[in-house]
This record gives C-alpha cells, sequence and structure tokens, in this order.
C-alpha cells in the first residue's frame, strides 16, 4: 500500500524554509544580543576595603554582593584593599588604593579609565574589530593581546610595564617634543615623571617583572601559589634526571656498539647489477706498510648468472661474448695499490700536506682486477707504474717489467693478466714481478724477489685501442689489442672492456640522469656505480669471440663512496699523479 | 618532525607565565651547542657538537607518570672518539617511560628507539653508511626508596642493527667462508643491573650479555664456527663530599669485557697468511675519576681528571712495523676536564670547555686508532635550559 | 663580555689553526668545495636566511647579510620576514607566527669560472621558505621555533677548451642542487632598549644540515657568528642590515 502525503502535509516551499530560518535567526539575535553587543564586566573577587559608585555623579558604597556586574559608568576604588575584574576573557586586578571607571562595556570598545593607583591587565582574545583600552589623564593605551602593568596619579604622572604583547600608547595632548602616538613593545617600561617633559623608555626591570608576576589574586593565600611552583619544579627535576638517565644509557650502550678499527676507511652497499645479480660490495683501505697505501673494492654475488652478451650494446661486436658459467658465491676483487717513498703520515687527516710535498713521489702503482674462479686459483688484468727519476712521472711502459723502452712501440701501455695461483696474486699487487728475460722477453713474469717464474702470469704491450660510446648513455666498448712481450714473434692478445655507469637497481644511467638530475653529488654517488666487465680475447685478425687465457671475466661493480669522501685528503695528489 | 610538532603542540608552556595553576604536564629542553678546535699531535681541526634534549612528563594521577625524551646529539672531530679521529656521529633517540609508585618504591617500564649515523670525513653524506645502526628496545626498572638512600634492579634490551654493513674481506681468503648475507653484525644486548644509594654512597653493578645473531668467530683458516658472544662485567663506587669549597664526586670503576671473537690480522687483501690471534678482544679495565664543582653566584666550574687503563687479556701488542711482539697490549687514558658555565638569564648560559688527553700503548701501530697521543681541545658554547 | 670571549677564541685559536698548516688547510677546503659544489655555495648562502622572529612592535624585517654573503661569497641577497599573528592576539598562549622567505643570487660565479681552467661559467641561485612560531618565556625572554626548506641550484658549464669524459660520454655542464628541510629552534634575549641577543641551532632533517649560531641585533643591524661543523669553512662571522616596521 503506497502512503500518500495528506493534503495537510504540504511538501514546504523553499519560502516558507526562509522564513523559518530568518525567524529563528532574529529571535536568537534578540535574545542573546545583550551577551553580542556587550561583554560581561564582572568585579568576580575583591579582598579588605573596596567601593563602588553605579554612576558618574553617583555616591560611593559598600560593596555589598558578590560577582557584581559593571557597566557604563561604573566606578571601583580599593582602599586597603585588592580587587579583580574579569571581562570575558580578560582580566583587570587592581592593587590598594586605585581607582577604575568603567567606561565602555561595548563587545566592540571595551574602554576603562585608571584614576589613580595600580592596575594589572591581562587582555585575551580580543577580536580583530575589537579593542581595549585604558585611559589616564596623559594618555590613552590600547591593548591587545598583553600582559601590562599600569600606574598613574591624578598630576598625570604614568608608568606602563609592557610584560607580554603590545600596547598602543596615544597622548590625549600632542607633546611638545616625540611622537604622539607609538607602541611600546614587549618588555619595555614608558615612564611619564613629568607632564612637561618627554617619556622615557627602557627595558623593563627584573623587580618590576616580579612584581607583575606575583599573585595579584584578592583572595590567593601565598603560600598556595608557592607550593604550585615547588610542585612544578620538582616534575621538573624527576624529568632532568630522566633525561640525563636515558642520555648515559644510551652512551654506555655505544661502548658494546662499535668495532674496533683496522682499516682507514671502509664503505659498503648492497646493489644489483646489469644482469639482475644482487651485488655486495666491501671497500676499505690498507696500509701493507709504512709508505704503502692499498684501496680495494670485493665483490660479492651469492647467485652469478651466466650470459653471452651483457647488454644490447655488446651484442653484435665481438670480443664481449662470455664463455663461463653462473655459479655461486662469486667474489671479484679492484685493488689499487701506491707505495711512496717516505713514511705516510699516520693520520690520514695530514695526507694533503704529504702529497703536496716536492720531495714526496710514488715509487711504483698497481691496478689490479682478478677473479677468484677457484679457492686457489685467480684470474686477473692489470696495469702496474713505475716512477721515473729521468722523467719525474709515473710511467706504464715496458721499463715496468725491467724491458728496456728503447723504441716507440715499448713506450705505450702495458697489461698484466694471467690465471695464476692464488699466493702469485700478492706479488703482482705489490709490485713483486718483472720480465723473465729482459734481453729476448717472452712475454711471461717472474718474482723480483727469488727470480721464481709467476706460471700463468703474462705481459703485453699495447698496439691499438678501439672504442665504442654513446654520447647520451653511459656505455663504453673498449677493444685493447696487446703483443705479448713486445715481441713481433708473439701472438697478440685483447683486452675488452664493457664499462657502465648503473643506478643500484642495474639501469645504464643517461646523461641527463647525471648532469641535470639537479641532485647533490653525493646523492649522486650513493645511487650510482661502475661497473666493468674485462675480457682477454684471441685475436684472429681482429678480436675474437675465442678467450685467450680461459672463460673467465671479471665483473666489477665500483662504488664511488671511499674516493669520494677520500678526495679531500687526496686530491693534491690525485692532480700531482692523475696523468 | 615528530619533535617539531611536539614542540609546537606545547607551545602554550612556554607563554602565560602569570599563570601558576597546576597542570597535568611539563616540557623541559636542555639544548647545549659547543664549536672548539683540536689539536692532536700536528694536526689541528674543528669540532663541534650538539646536544640537544626535549622531556615531556605526564601525571596520569597520583601513581602514574609518563616521561618521554626525544633527543638529538651531532658530534663532529670528537675529542674522545670512538673509531676515528675524523668521525661524525648523529644520533636520533625517543626514549618513552611509565611509572608506577608502589607505596615508596618505583616501577619503571621504558621503550626506547634510536638511530645512529657515522661518517668519516665532512664530504661523505650521513646516510647508508656500514656502521650506521638502528637499536631498539625495552627495560624494567624498581627502585626501592628507604630513609638514608634508594636501591634498584633493572634489565634492559636491546636489538642493535647494522643494515649496511658487510665483512667480505675473511670471504676472499677462504671462499667457502660464508656468513650471511643480510644483518651480518646484528646483535642482541641485555644489561641487568643493581643500583645503590646510600647517604652519600653510590654503587652501580651490571652484566651485559651480547649475542650476535649472525657474525661469527673467524678461525686460523678463515672459516667461520660459533656465533659471537661479548659478556661484560662492570662494578662502580664512589661517594658525594664537600671538600673545603668544592664538590667533590670520586668514583672507581672496573670493567671486565670478555668475547670469544679472534682476529685475523691481513697486512694487505692479498695477504694469504695472515696472523691469527685467538681471543683478540677480551680486555680488563680500571679507571678512577676525581670530578669536582664549584659554585660562584652564577658561575659554575667543572673540574675532572680522570685515569683509564685497560690491560687486553690475550692480545700482543705490535711493533711499528706491525709485527706482534710478546707483550700483552696495555693502554692507558689521562683525561683533564676543565667546563667554566655563566649564567647569562634564567635559561641560558655562556660555556668555555677545556680538555687534554694523553694516551699511551705498547701497540706501536696505531695507524688506523690513534693510542699513542696528547690532544687539547678547547671549545665555546651556549646551553639553553628550560 | 660573552661577546668578547667568542670573538678573541675565535680570531686567536682560528689563525692559530690555520697558520699551523694553511696550504694544507687551503687544499682540503677546495677539494671539498669540488666534490659537491651545490652544497658549498648552499653553505655560503644559508647565512642570509634570517630565522630571528619579528620584534615586538613591529610587522616585518627586511634583511641583507653584506658579510659574509654580499662579501666575499659575492650573494646578491635579501630575506623578509612577515609576522602573520602576534603572540595571544586571538588565543591565549598562541604563538606568534612569522612567515620567512628569500633568495639569492650569486653575482662573483663569472669570477669564480675565471679562477679555474675546467669552468666557463657557474650560475648559483637559490631561495628559503619557512615559518617561525615564537612564545614569549618571560618579557625579555622568547623562544622560538620553526621550519624553513633551503634550496640551492649550482649550474656549471664546463670549458669546451679542455674535453671532460666519463664513459665516453662528453660533459659540458653540470647542474646539481641542495636543498633540505630545516627545524630551527633559539632564544631570543632583549638586552637593552631595541637591542636582541639570540643564540639558535638548525638541524636538516633531509640532509642533516647543522648550523648554531649566536648573534647581536637592534634597529638596524645585525652580526654574530654562525657555525658550520659539517661545513668547509667552520666559523661565518655575519653582518648585515636588518630593518624592521
Amino acid at each position: 500500500m503506497v502512503r500518500r502525503r495528506s493534503p495537510v502535509q504540504a511538501r514546504p516551499t523553499a519560502f516558507n524554509i526562509f522564513m523559518g530560518k530568518l525567524f529563528f535567526l532574529i529571535f536568537f539575535t534578540c535574545f542573546f544580543s545583550n551577551g553580542f553587543l556587550f561583554s560581561d564586566v564582572i568585579l568576580s573577587d575583591t579582598s579588605g576595603e573596596v567601593k563602588i559608585r553605579k554612576t558618574p555623579l553617583g555616591e560611593w558604597e559598600e560593596l555589598k554582593e558578590k560577582n557584581l556586574k559593571l557597566s557604563d559608568g561604573f566606578a571601583v576604588r580599593t582602599e586597603n584593599g585588592r580587587a579583580k575584574i574579569i571581562i570575558d576573557k580578560s582580566v583587570i586586578w587592581l592593587k590598594n588604593n586605585t581607582a577604575i571607571e568603567v567606561e565602555s562595556t561595548s563587545k566592540y570598545l571595551n574602554a576603562f579609565g585608571l584614576v589613580y593607583g595600580k592596575i594589572k591587565v591581562s587582555v585575551k582574545a580580543i577580536g580583530r574589530k575589537s579593542r581595549f583600552s585604558i585611559k589616564t589623564l596623559t594618555a590613552v593605551c590600547a591593548i591587545t593581546g598583553a600582559d601590562v602593568m599600569m600606574e598613574s596619579d591624578l598630576d598625570g604622572r604614568l608608568a606602563i610595564d609592557v610584560l607580554f604583547g603590545e600596547v598602543e600608547f596615544s597622548y590625549l595632548i600632542p607633546p611638545k617634543k616625540g611622537e604622539r602616538n607609538f607602541i611600546i613593545p614587549q618588555g619595555v617600561s614608558l615612564k611619564i615623571i613629568d607632564v612637561e617633559k618627554p617619556y622615557v623608555l627602557s627595558v623593563i626591570t627584573q623587580e618590576k617583572e616580579k612584581e607583575i608576576l606575583s599573585s595579584w589574586e584578592p583572595s590567593i593565600v601565598e603560600e598556595d601559589r608557592m607550593q604550585n611552583i615547588l610542585y612544578r619544579e620538582n616534575q621538573k627535576i624527576s624529568l632532568k634526571k630522566f633525561i640525563a638517565y636515558s642520555d648515559n644509557l644510551n652512551s654506555e650502550i655505544s661502548n658494546f656498539v662499535y668495532k674496533e678499527k683496522e682499516s682507514d676507511f671502509e664503505a659498503a652497499r648492497t646493489l644489483r647489477d646489469i644482469n639482475g645479480n644482487l651485488v655486495r660490495v666491501d671497500q676499505r683501505i690498507l696500509r701493507p706498510d709504512s709508505r704503502t697505501v692499498q684501496f680495494f673494492n670485493i665483490i660479492k654475488r651469492k647467485d652469478y648468472k651466466p650470459y653471452n652478451y651483457l647488454t644490447n650494446f655488446s651484442w653484435g661486436q665481438t670480443g664481449f661474448k662470455y664463455n663461463g658459467e653462473g655459479y655461486k658465491d662469486r667474489i671479484d676483487l679492484f685493488v689499487t695499490t701506491f707505495n711512496f717513498n717516505k713514511d705516510i703520515p699516520k693520520n690520514v687527516g695530514e695526507w694533503q700536506g704529504f702529497f703536496d710535498k716536492s720531495d714526496v713521489h710514488p715509487e711504483w702503482a698497481t691496478f689490479v682486477s682478478a677473479n677468484l674462479i677457484s679457492r686457489d686459483n685467480v684470474f686477473f688484468v692489470g696495469e702496474a707504474y713505475k716512477y721515473l727519476e729521468t722523467r719525474g712521472e709515473l710511467i706504464n711502459n715496458t721499463e715496468v717489467v725491467g724491458v728496456p723502452q728503447n723504441t716507440n712501440e715499448r713506450d705505450n701501455d702495458i697489461i698484466l693478466t694471467g690465471k695464476i695461483g692464488k699466493e702469485y696474486l700478492n706479488d703482482i699487487v705489490m709490485y713483486n714481478f718483472k720480465e723473465r728475460d729482459k734481453d729476448s722477453p717472452t712475454g711471461e713474469l717472474a718474482r723480483i724477489s727469488d727470480n721464481n717464474v709467476i706460471n700463468g702470469a703474462l705481459w703485453g704491450v699495447k698496439v691499438s685501442k678501439q672504442e665504442i660510446k654513446d654520447n647520451n648513455s653511459f656505455y663504453q666498448l673498449n677493444r685493447i689489442k696487446y703483443l705479448k712481450g713486445a715481441n713481433p714473434s708473439n701472438e697478440y692478445f685483447y683486452l675488452c672492456q664493457e664499462n657502465y655507469l648503473i643506478s643500484n637497481d642495474g639501469k645504464i644511467r643517461n646523461k641527463d640522469d647525471i648532469v641535470s638530475s639537479n641532485k647533490s653529488v653525493a646523492d649522486i654517488i650513493k645511487e650510482n656505480a661502475v661497473q666493468s666487465v674485462n675480457y682477454v680475447k684471441r685475436d684472429n685478425n681482429g678480436v675474437a669471440d675465442d678467450d685467450y687465457i680461459g672463460s673467465y671475466n671479471i665483473d666489477l661493480v665500483l662504488i664511488g663512496d671511499l674516493p669520494f669522501s677520500m678526495f679531500e685528503n687526496t686530491s693534491r695528489g690525485v692532480d700531482r699523479w692523475k696523468d | 618532525m615528530v619533535f617539531f610538532i611536539f614542540v609546537l603542540f606545547s607551545s602554550n608552556v612556554f607563554g602565560d607565565m602569570a599563570n601558576t595553576s597546576t597542570k597535568k604536564y611539563i616540557n623541559y629542553l636542555d639544548i647545549s651547542f659547543n664549536q672548539g678546535f683540536r689539536k692532536l699531535g700536528d694536526y689541528y681541526s674543528g669540532s663541534g657538537n650538539i646536544d640537544s634534549n626535549f622531556g615531556f612528563l605526564y601525571t596520569y594521577d597520583e601513581k602514574n607518570s609518563f616521561f618521554l625524551n626525544l633527543g638529538i646529539y651531532y658530534n663532529g672531530d670528537p675529542v674522545d672518539f670512538k673509531r676515528d679521529i675524523d668521525e661524525r656521529i648523529l644520533n636520533n633517540s625517543i626514549t618513552t617511560e611509565w611509572r608506577r609508585k608502589i607505596d615508596k618504591n618505583l616501577l619503571r617500564f621504558c621503550v626506547a628507539y634510536s638511530d645512529e649515523k657515522i661518517k668519516q670525513g665532512t664530504s661523505n653524506s650521513f646516510d647508508d653508511n656500514i656502521y650506521n645502526n638502528k637499536r631498539k628496545g625495552i627495560g624494567l626498572n624498581y627502585d626501592i626508596n628507604y630513609e638514608k638512600g634508594v636501591f634498584g634492579a633493572g634489565v634492559i634490551y636491546r636489538r642493535i642493527e647494522f643494515p649496511n654493513y658487510t665483512d667480505l674481506l675473511t670471504e676472499f681468503k677462504n671462499q667457502n667462508s660464508l656468513l650471511d648475507d643480510s644483518g651480518v653484525y646484528n646483535n642482541d644486548l641485555y644489561r641487568f643491573e643493581i643500583r645503590w644509594k646510600h647517604k652519600r654512597y653510590f654503587f652501580l653493578s651490571d652484566f651485559v650479555y651480547q649475542h650476535y645473531l649472525n657474525q661469527r668467530v673467524v678461525n686460523y683458516d678463515a672459516s667461520y664456527g660459533q656465533k659471537q658472544k661479548n659478556i661484560s662485567y662492570n662494578f662502580k663506587l664512589g661517594l658525594e663530599r664537600k671538600l673545603y669549597i668544592f664538590d667533590f664526586y670520586p668514583s672507581v670503576s672496573l670493567s671486565f669485557y670478555r668475547s670469544n671473537q679472534n682476529f685475523l690480522r691481513f697486512n694487505s687483501i692479498t695477504d694469504i697468511n695472515p696472523v691469527f690471534l685467538k681471543d683478540a678482544y677480551s680486555y680488563d679495565e680500571y679507571s678512577f675519576a676525581l670530578p669536582f664543582s664549584y659554585f660562584l653566584k652564577d658561575i659554575t666550574i667543572n673540574l675532572e681528571f680522570r685515569y683509564t687503563y685497560r690491560a687486553y687479556k690475550n692480545r700482543n701488542a705490535r711493533n711499528s712495523n706491525n709485527e706482534y711482539i710478546s707483550e700483552k697490549q696495555k693502554n692507558k687514558k689521562e683525561i683533564f676536564a676543565l667546563t667554566i658555565s655563566k649564567k647569562m638569564n634564567e635559561i641560558s648560559e655562556f660555556l668555555i670547555t677545556y680538555f687534554h688527553h694523553h694516551l699511551t700503548s705498547n701497540n706501536k701501530y696505531d695507524v688506523y686508532l690513534p693510542l699513542n697521543y696528547t690532544s687539547d681541545y678547547i671549545a665555546v658554547g651556549y646551553r639553553i635550559n628550560y | 663580555m660573552e661577546g668578547l670571549v667568542l670573538v678573541l677564541f675565535i680570531f686567536l685559536f682560528g689563525s692559530f689553526n690555520l697558520s699551523a698548516d694553511l696550504k694544507s688547510y687551503a687544499e682540503q677546503s677546495v677539494a671539498k668545495a669540488i666534490t659537491d659544489p651545490a652544497r658549498f655555495f648552499s653553505e655560503l648562502k644559508m647565512d642570509s636566511e634570517v630565522v630571528f622572529p619579528v620584534n615586538s612592535g613591529k610587522r616585518y624585517t627586511f634583511n641583507i647579510n653584506f658579510l659574509p654573503s654580499l662579501f666575499p661569497f659575492t650573494y646578491l641577497n635579501s630575506s623578509f620576514n612577515y609576522c602573520l599573528y602576534k603572540e595571544g592576539r586571538l588565543y591565549t598562549s598562541f604563538p606568534q607566527i612569522d612567515l620567512i622567505g628569500g633568495a639569492a643570487y650569486m653575482i662573483g660565479g663569472d669570477i669564480l669560472a675565471n679562477a679555474t681552467d675546467d669552468v666557463n661559467k657557474i650560475s648559483v641561485y637559490g631561495y628559503h621558505l619557512g615559518f617561525v612560531f615564537s612564545d614569549s618565556f618571560e618579557s625579555k625572554i622568547r623562544i622560538y621555533y620553526g621550519f624553513k626548506h633551503s634550496y640551492t641550484l649550482s649550474r656549471l658549464k664546463l670549458s669546451s677548451s679542455k674535453k671532460h669524459t666519463f664513459l665516453g660520454v662528453n660533459i659540458t655542464d653540470f647542474d646539481s642542487r641542495f636543498s633540505d628541510n630545516i627545524l630551527v629552534f633559539g632564544v631570543e634575549l632583549l638586552k637593552e632598549l631595541n637591542k636582541y641577543w639570540s643564540i639558535n641551532v638548525s638541524y636538516g632533517i633531509s640532509r642533516q644540515t647543522i648550523v648554531y649560531g649566536v648573534g647581536w641585533y637592534g634597529k638596524w643591524f645585525m652580526m654574530g657568528f654562525n657555525f658550520y661543523p659539517e661545513g668547509i669553512i667552520q666559523i661565518h662571522p655575519y653582518w648585515g642590515m636588518r630593518l624592521g616596521f
């Protein structure tokens, strides 16, 4: 059954709704208008002798009732007593021997006249268009959101101390000198000692501040107030002790947190490489002896996925094919070692000064990359530099392996490579190697210390280099041709390198990712890494995909944390020997 | 940001000093900063630090109250560095405690979290560094108050995590020796403590047990064995006395630290014969401190002399060529500290600080962590305390 | 008194520190600047980011930092602090709210570029925006706290006569930015009429920028010391104009 609306229950029209609302608005406005238009000025508390006068021409009477509502024309006088007047959220306290008149109790203008005596005024929550003013014989003070003490007398002398907030001061009669209207800011006292003379401004004194902050409440006993203060102080002491305790505890726990330092610098990162393998990198600086400093970068991959060609940049380019397998717990290494002609300062902060000395130079330097192909064997590729007194610089030519550089061809860079026992890697890194037969170079290496052959290690001199790159993406493919032993009767081989700048997710970076990233350099360093994959390939009238030494590669991921942090201590050295 | 919001919404405590009514909560602020110069041997550097604490106390009722402390601490090139001369440490921490009065005694339960970032030098940023760590945990304490003093006992637990730590050096030596990939240095720390203050005397004793979740003891062949554990027993005895015009708080401390961890000393990354040191980290430490305070109107003078002696149980010292000698390693540290503070107004002070450190050790190979040096440090600073 | 001690301390021990190994210190500072130019320029600009609250009795302040921002760091700079709400005006004990903001542009970029062979042109500019609350602890002591966002952009155009390549990519320019969201906390004391003293601490929640300082300011000028413990130049004495209206 459909319920129909009865004719009586006609749908209200828009006009009816409007009239209804208007009616309620008028009703409530009239009912509460008194409260809307006028402030409640209440003489809420008194102590001692307090008199009131209900009209300007009326007689002074004893105060008989509590919470007396004051309206326009009322006056209050304390003789041997104190009083408190509340105006909405504002308060006026009267000290003894004070007389005050109520001039206006309008919501938009609370005006009082201080005839004589001392008052404290706390004005709060005054609307933007409202005004609260206290007038004396000399001036009018408009107070908005302030705590003020005022004292005046019948001769026109006036003192105003602004504890909090600001007071707009206006002379009733313009002075002979100085401004008529100005603002008295917080913390400032104004004094008019003689109405004929200019006012004096000064910073509020400690005594005045104490006087204002002390209790002016007519009926509160000082002991109660002091008790409250004491309670708060005790609470504060508890809080201070708690803070001291938690700081101390944190500090004691810190003693168990820090690992003892056994290197100059350490950094680490976990990221992904180009193939998506999860990579952990550990970087450190060690000092093998007092004149040698070694920076190394260990790279570990729990799972190393096999691949044919690393990226599509290397597809179709011979020399960049990986013929090896995937395996677990793969370790790669990059080591840079510098040996100097003098003892290096203990303190890293002193290195800058040390490198700047003209009589300091590196004796030799090695840069070695390696892959741990098994527990006892490594596949490595490296470069070595030797200091030549005659040239006054580090050189990387056949002199490095002790073969005289007597042709232009032999002045080219040399490379060291091979598959060797792990025990020989230290000899490569610490520059304990030379050509086995310097008069008729074979390209094989032997130890300097005992002339024993380093089985599997060989060297070659650079013949040519081909670079494949792009100006927008950070990738670079190098194919560098070497002649084994710098001996034309030996074979050639190639070092093929794939170098990429990658993000921590393994993506190759573009130029804009770096130069227009609008990030700080520290962020760029932390968010990126260089992946460098090295192969040693055969020569087959050009570079072949077949490996020269074995189906190995060296897959490095280098982070910039340590070089970036150490640059401030090594920049001078870098500048001198960067070439 | 939490700190800022807290301060913002507590702003009405800063204002309206005329309001003396009892409030259920109070705030406390303590911020100090110092900027100084440090001379360590012939090396000079600027050194600064900030300690800022924001405390909050809410009194629920007569028996229950709630405490909160937010702290931000920074120490750059500190005088008493932990690991490195150029270290910079930034620590944010939050500690909360609930207290309940039981007769005259006090039961305290706390929850704490702290985030510490450590770096070396100025160039690097604080994020993602190898020794950044987070510590979170709880604590329970009970204090018995009696007429002449207070006796307390407590237990604290912290889980300490190093999200970026890794150690691949031994894995290069022994490819088969593996640590877990992540959380290598994470550990659980337990601390059991007894405190006693009787009249002017105080006594503290605690036992700390640290259990590593993944870090293992390294063997001579770079393989890994059982999990690493550290234990420490600490005792401290002291008193408060008035000595002529000074307030005097002398104390004596003993520490016995034991760890099952060994040490493989690699000369270089390719060192195939690293030297193996069994039980390399256990030591006994003795120290005494003589702090004095003198108060003169609005000037406070604090003087302290502290001496610490550490003797390793099984670690041999090294000569300057990094070779081990027959003597066990012994370190000595003497510290003299002077702080003068002058109250500038009710809430701020001006501070002048001077430290003199003198360290000696029979271990002459101290290139990574200096053990033989003299350092002086002088700083000026300010403190806001409200 | 403490101002005198501070000045003596800084110039006596600061020069003692520098003279011990001035060249090494300078090289280290240059190296630090080169590794992260945007951060370095941001540090130089920060003295011009005035966080002092607007004085009682004023509606806004206009500030320019002469030393060191304008000279010697050649930043044309100005900042403006506007008081949106006076303390306790409408609501009991609600703090004063100031909006702060400013900008700076380095006019000496070209001078800097000429000093090095690698760079042709350097443009550096930035701004800061934020707000500061202040509460009166006593009539003469105010505590202020706030937040500012500081941004500096540095654009380097590298020299074409020198090739700068990295992994085969030719680098001709480099833009880097340093920005931080910084919490500020401080205390201001009215010492004498129109003479204020203030200490403050700033902590960057995004980039851990740490600055603390002490300053004196009055009707016309402001001066003091800012300390940058993580900075390349750790102590910055400053002097500038601060006008309140």
